[in-house]
């Protein structure tokens, strides 16, 4: 099979991108229906449930959207597992540090952790911009000095005890059923798309990914371009850290240990190209459900975390030899 | 197409026979534990598997293998699948609290195995007797040393599993005047740190009879110090788990003489036990204390014959 460039018009692109991943999410959907229902389980296919695998997508869609900025500029970002820790043991530490009162201490422990989401992600823009550092190894010592300064001002332990309402913030339900951690995911999506789709900003990430050099010669500022996209990550990740950290009710350094490649595992499945360029969005949103309702599933029908492992690793390779054979779409 | 539909079928198969838990009308528990990497965990839940069998329960077992939000998930989908009762060995003693929370707040009793939740009101938490653990080191100290001696302890009196084998032991040890306690030294539980804490203790006594490591690492690290010193014939050292690496080092003869063991499958059989009187409307106690054992060479030596 010739895999050769072609060239689609915008709604066979998005069949091309969205009806496999649909088609996948639905046969998930009915084979886990059928089995659970097999083993006597309550209905797999409900709205509690989806609402759940929702709310557990939350931490890392929240990610996955900045993600799919920074790979769309060809770039990668591993260092969002250990932001994710690290984010939570600050506004932990700012919040037992504060005291009294507590809500006034966790909002500034929230934009503490916000704030050094988002100057960590432009220090990685920096390196990768003005010193030239491939953002993997730019991210990649990110990473590990990000889990290493978390265990250190913590000596390894948890943060806790913390007042009731720290926990209460990532499990308050909104009308008694939506999550607040659902509504920052959709939150998050809404803004990634708008910023993606509506603003120039959004046509420039596409076009450095695409060609940074004919990009460059078009009179986009690439490092201004590249500096924000690594900030918005950072940002976005350090939210996704407040919410898992207010869902343990504790600000744990340990947490989010390979999350960066489950969070670019989502990208990838939703048909953001590793080499840039191409990618959604929502193409990110329906491939990190792809993932969460296989391992939601899997769970709820029984197979072990290993299986389940197993089963992720060839669903990766599902889409993405898929997307080669789609060709340049 | 034919090979796409096989593939489909064998994985389905493989679905219905990892889940194949309908059996019976009974009480349905969802247990999720820290790992399945451990031998530790393996045995304890083939028991706990047998315990519920016996009743007529359905156990459904998920592993967090060490990671809290897995196992935050794998809580509220046993809450959603409606189980009547959730065992819990928690990846992280602090950070289960809200799951906890929400899954009281449904009526759905939660029990902890093996590992305790911090700030977190559980019925009853299934573990091995700390304490009695203390009590059979320093009984057996007592008639290997004759009733008499210098002693030391490698402590880590900042983990509530150490306090309570520390206090067995000590109490013990109040039974018989001639044995006295010279120093507690701390040693966080790690070997390196412990082989320090074990070498000074060996220039500031050296007179000393026995050492107390509060684990295998303490105790390995006292040992290490002990055979560098040149004390090996003199000194008896007792620790704590069992490890293999302690249990060759007791049976190789060295100073290390003998450690208690702890039983996964009495913690596993217990745990299954307590989560059915609990189903019966028996009060159950908050600390459910599961016996240890203790191995020298002569049980390790029958035990490797048998």
């Amino acid at each position: 099979m010739a895999v050769e460039p072609r060239r689609y018009d915008a709604a066979t692109r998005r069949l091309l991108v969205f009806g496999p991943l649909l088609a996948a999410l639905l046969l998930e959907t009915i084979i886990f229906e059928v089995v659970g229902r097999y083993q006597g389980k309550p209905s797999f296919f409900s709205l509690d449930n989806a609402i759940l695998i929702l709310n557990q997508s939350s931490v890392h869609g929240v990610v996955a959207v900045g993600m799919t900025f920074v790979i769309l500029t060809g770039g990668i970002d591993l260092s969002v597992g250990s932001m994710l820790a690290f984010a939570g043991v600050i506004c932990a530490l700012v919040t037992q540090w504060g005291g009294d009162p507590v809500a006034l201490w966790i909002g500034g422990g929230w934009i503490a952790a916000l704030a050094l989401g988002a100057t960590a992600g432009a220090l990685v823009g920096l390196l990768v911009t003005r010193f030239a550092i491939p953002p993997f190894i730019a991210t990649l010592a990110l990473m590990s000095s990000l889990r290493g300064l978390g265990n250190l001002i913590t000596d390894g332990k948890p943060v806790s005890p913390l007042p009731e309402l720290y926990a209460q913030v990532g499990r308050y339900q909104l009308f008694g059923h939506v999550p607040v951690s659902v509504l920052f995911f959709i939150a998050a999506l809404v803004c990634g798309a708008t910023l993606l789709n509506m603003t120039r900003f959004g046509r420039y990430v596409r076009a450095i990914g695409g060609n940074e050099e004919s990009a460059r010669l078009s009179g986009v500022n690439v490092a201004r371009v590249k500096l924000l996209v690594y900030a918005f990550c950072g940002g976005l990740t350090a939210l996704a850290g407040l919410i898992l950290s207010s869902r343990l009710g504790a600000g744990s350094p340990k947490v989010g240990v390979g999350d960066e490649l489950a969070v670019i595992a989502a990208v990838v499945v939703g048909g953001t190209s590793l080499s840039g360029g191409r990618g959604s969005v929502g193409g990110t949103f329906v491939g990190l459900l792809v993932v969460s309702v296989l391992n939601s599933g899997l769970s709820w029908t029984g197979v072990e975390t290993f299986g389940q492992q197993v089963t992720l690793g060839l669903v990766i390779l599902a889409a993405v030899l898929l997307d080669k054979l789609k060709g340049d779409v | 197409m034919r090979s796409r539909v096989v593939v489909l079928c064998l994985g389905l198969a493989a679905l219905v026979a990892a889940g194949c838990d309908s059996g019976g009308g009974g009480k349905v528990i969802g247990a999720t534990l820290l790992t399945a990497t451990h031998v530790f965990y393996q045995d304890l839940v083939d028991e706990m598997q047998e315990a519920a069998k016996d009743h007529g329960f359905t156990l459904r077992v998920q592993y967090a293998e060490f990671n809290s939000q897995r196992q935050i998930e794998q809580i509220e989908m046993f809450l959603a699948q409606g189980v009547n009762a959730l065992i819990i060995a928690p990846t992280d003693s602090s950070g289960m609290g809200p799951a906890i929370a929400e899954a009281r707040a449904r009526g759905v009793p939660v029990f902890t195995a093996d590992i305790a939740a911090k700030d977190a009101d559980v019925v009853s938490h299934i573990a091995s007797d700390n304490y009695a653990g203390g009590v059979i080191l320093a009984e057996y100290l007592a008639k290997v040393l004759g009733g008499k001696g210098k002693l030391a302890i490698i402590d880590h009196p900042e983990a509530t599993s150490v306090q309570d084998r520390v206090r067995g032991f000590m109490e013990t040890l109040a039974r018989f005047p001639d044995m006295r306690i010279v120093q507690r030294a701390p040693g966080e539980g790690q070997r390196d740190k412990a082989h320090r804490a074990a070498e000074k203790l060996l220039q500031a006594h050296p007179d000393l009879d026995a050492i107390f490591g509060i684990n295998d690492d303490s105790a390995l690290g006292a040992l290490a110090a002990v055979e560098s010193a040149g004390l090996q014939d003199r000194i008896v050292i007792v620790g704590f788990d069992g490890t293999p690496e302690a249990c060759a080092a007791i049976q190789a003869g060295k100073a290390l003489k003998a450690d208690t063991v702890q039983y996964p499958r009495k913690i596993g059989r217990q745990t299954i036990e307590t989560v059915a009187a609990h189903f019966r409307g028996e009060e159950t106690p908050k600390i459910v204390n599961v016996p240890v054992g203790i191995l020298d060479k002569a049980a390790l030596d029958a035990e490797r014959g048998s």
